[in-house]
């Protein structure tokens, strides 16, 4: 009873210092170091999250302390592109670069479903089930559509086209290739093209082949397809060339606005019903659209994907997972009793958030410095080139009988020039371009390498306050690197940490 | 011993921000302001690489690069010049760079430039 009293205070002490906090890092343990590539929660069980990596399926055990490997009996499942829970057959599948696999995340079994001898067509990319039941699979090699347990490949339209991303509304089903969108048309029962990404020109060429995806097994203009699930008809793409929305189910399109984004590419997209919110998650990090462009909720080195759960989203970046907070509620669903005593002995520390904000203030590379650009650029071209003389005048007049001069006393002469093509476009828009886009590359470049230190330093604090490492030496080597990071960080805040 | 990257642009933005940008990836960099400071510096200083800005008040980046290489300095040059700035670079021909960047420069294709000329050295 006792051991229950104090730990619940220390439970509220922990959610009073972590209120402050909106991103966390969770704990990663038994993921064995493994890159993640894609994560997923189902809609109906909050504690049902599944992570995919290289080679394997993991969920959280059963005390919510570990990962633990789903499919291990089955070997090595592939590099997992897509966990998709399905509401509507209760079913869990896996899109792996070796196949398509049934999962049963409970029983901790995956029995493989899709399966071919071609490398192209073997690579599934993405998944999605009909209102009619029907398994759509998009491979590197094609589509391939499953009914009645029959896997047909719909090769008439499709050909070997890599397919990307797949979506349904409930009604229709959206195809989206490198390039372009097509949707199943139920009454002629046709696809049909509503999209192709070329017809838009990209905000920077240089960006179409951007090196922001080195990880990526290729990298293609189109990255993800989301329908919205609260508005019929709403369709996100996010491209090389811009995220594009369409409101009346693909037949017009619009790109949204780039500002705040960091990167062009975004990887991932989705939206939350509940409160009608659409996020996009690029490699710098996880954002939210708003009224006038995007807003950085959390800062990454290496994001991938993102999936709501309940009031949270949980991040995979790297080799890690976050879980952000969207609400003003906090939500501790993956909390163990040692975490908590981890986890009040930081509450000292500085959040993510403000050590990134440290970062950027000692660097001077804000937004509100473009701003501040900008405007006095503006306020330029009304002020006039001012020049003030003080001489003699010398008039000359000449006559046809005469001629005269005369020298007039000294005198102040004042002269005032306005450059009217500067209410336009002056030159200094040019230089603020130039400077603003290096900052934004700047801003971005240091965010990550903060970001990357900072959780670095707290998984070794972590480890070491759970006495994982039991040698002296091992001891030691942490204490030492925890305190370089310390330095690093400090480096890069100005001392501020 | 670091690798030494002297930046030559005339504005302080562009310089302190590929200074800082730099200095991280563990290069050692050093500044001037206009074609004249790169001109007094560049013999103590020893550069191994340079990136110099073609528009600058005073001489030009072309008429520095020329200038250097009239003294016998066989400096690694990358210019940098802006897309009306072409006619400028007419001259260039005749001088040996190792490339010509456009800006608005994009820090992830200028490391890349920077680094691959460093490392070859």
């Amino acid at each position: 009873m006792f051991r229950k009293g104090i730990l619940s205070l220390l439970f509220l002490s922990v959610a009073c210092s972590l209120r402050a906090q909106e991103t966390h890092w969770v704990n990663n343990k038994g993921l064995r170091g493994e890159e993640l590539v894609s994560v997923a929660a189902c809609p109906n069980k909050p504690n049902m999250v599944l992570l995919g990596t290289e080679n394997e399926l993991y969920r959280l055990d059963a005390a919510q302390r570990a990962w633990q490997p789903v499919c291990g009996a089955a070997g090595s499942i592939g590099r997992v592109n897509q966990i998709l829970f399905d509401e509507f057959l209760q079913q869990v599948y896996a899109a792996t670069d070796e196949g398509l696999w049934l999962v049963d995340a409970t029983a901790n079994t995956c029995q493989k479903i899709f399966e071919k001898s071609n490398e192209n067509e073997k690579n599934c990319l993405a998944v999605c089930v009909a209102k009619n039941g029907n398994l759509y699979l998009g491979t590197k090699g094609g589509l391939f559509i499953r009914s009645n347990n029959q896997w047909i490949k719909e090769s008439s339209f499709f050909d070997d086209k890599n397919i990307v991303s797949l979506q349904t509304d409930g009604n229709r089903i959206y195809v989206a290739t490198d390039s372009s969108v097509y949707v199943h048309d139920e009454k002629t029962s046709q696809w049909r093209k509503i999209l192709n990404i070329y017809m838009f020109a990209g905000p920077q060429e240089s960006e179409e082949t951007s090196s922001d995806d080195d990880n990526e097994q290729t990298v293609t203009p189109i990255r993800h397809l989301m329908v919205s699930q609260q508005q019929d008809g709403q369709l996100y793409v996010a491209t090389s060339r811009g995220v594009f929305m369409s409101k009346d189910k693909g037949e017009i399109w619009d790109r949204l606005p780039l500002a705040g984004l960091d990167y062009v590419y975004v990887r991932y997209l989705l939206s939350d019903h509940k409160s009608k919110a659409v996020y996009a998650v690029a490699k710098s990090g996880l954002y939210v659209l708003e009224n006038s462009g995007w807003a950085l909720l959390f800062a990454a080195h290496d994001a991938r994907m993102a999936a709501i759960r309940g009031k949270d989203l949980i991040v995979i970046s790297g080799n890690d997972v976050f879980q952000h907070v969207l609400s003003k509620q906090q939500s501790f669903p993956i909390v163990d009793e040692d975490r908590l005593g981890f986890l009040s002995g930081f509450e000292n520390e500085p959040t993510i958030r403000q050590v990134q904000q440290m970062a950027i203030d000692y660097a001077e590379v804000s937004n509100e410095k473009i701003q501040n650009w900008r405007r006095r650029a503006q306020w330029k071209a009304f002020l006039p080139d001012l020049s003030l003389d003080y001489d003699k005048t010398v008039t000359t007049a000449l006559g046809a009988s005469y001629d005269r001069t005369q020298v007039g006393p000294r005198d102040w002469g004042v002269s005032l020039k306005w450059e009217l093509a500067d209410f336009i476009y002056s030159s200094d828009q040019t230089s603020i371009d130039v400077r603003s886009k290096l900052m934004v590359d700047l801003r971005n470049d240091i965010l990550s390498e903060v970001t990357r230190l900072y959780f670095e330093r707290r998984k070794l604090q972590i480890e070491l306050a759970q006495v994982q490492a039991p040698t002296e030496k091992g001891r030691l080597d942490k204490e030492l690197r925890i305190a370089e990071l310390t330095a690093l960080i400090d480096r890069l805040t100005g001392g501020k940490f | 011993m670091m690798p030494k990257l002297m930046i030559v642009d005339d504005e302080l933005d562009v310089r302190e921000y590929l200074k800082s940008f730099f200095r991280r990836r563990k290069i050692d960099v050093i500044t001037a302001e206009s074609g004249e400071q790169a001109l007094e510096v560049i013999e103590a200083e020893k550069p191994d690489l340079m990136l110099l800005d073609v528009k600058m008040g005073g001489i030009t980046g072309v008429e520095t690069l020329r200038e250097i290489r009239n003294r016998g300095n066989k400096v690694k040059v990358i210019m940098v010049t802006g897309v009306e700035d072409q006619e400028m670079l007419r001259p260039l021909s005749d001088l040996e760079i190792s490339a010509c960047i456009h800006k608005p420069l994009i820090l992830e294709e200028l490391e890349k430039e920077v680094l691959s000329r460093l490392v070859a050295q």
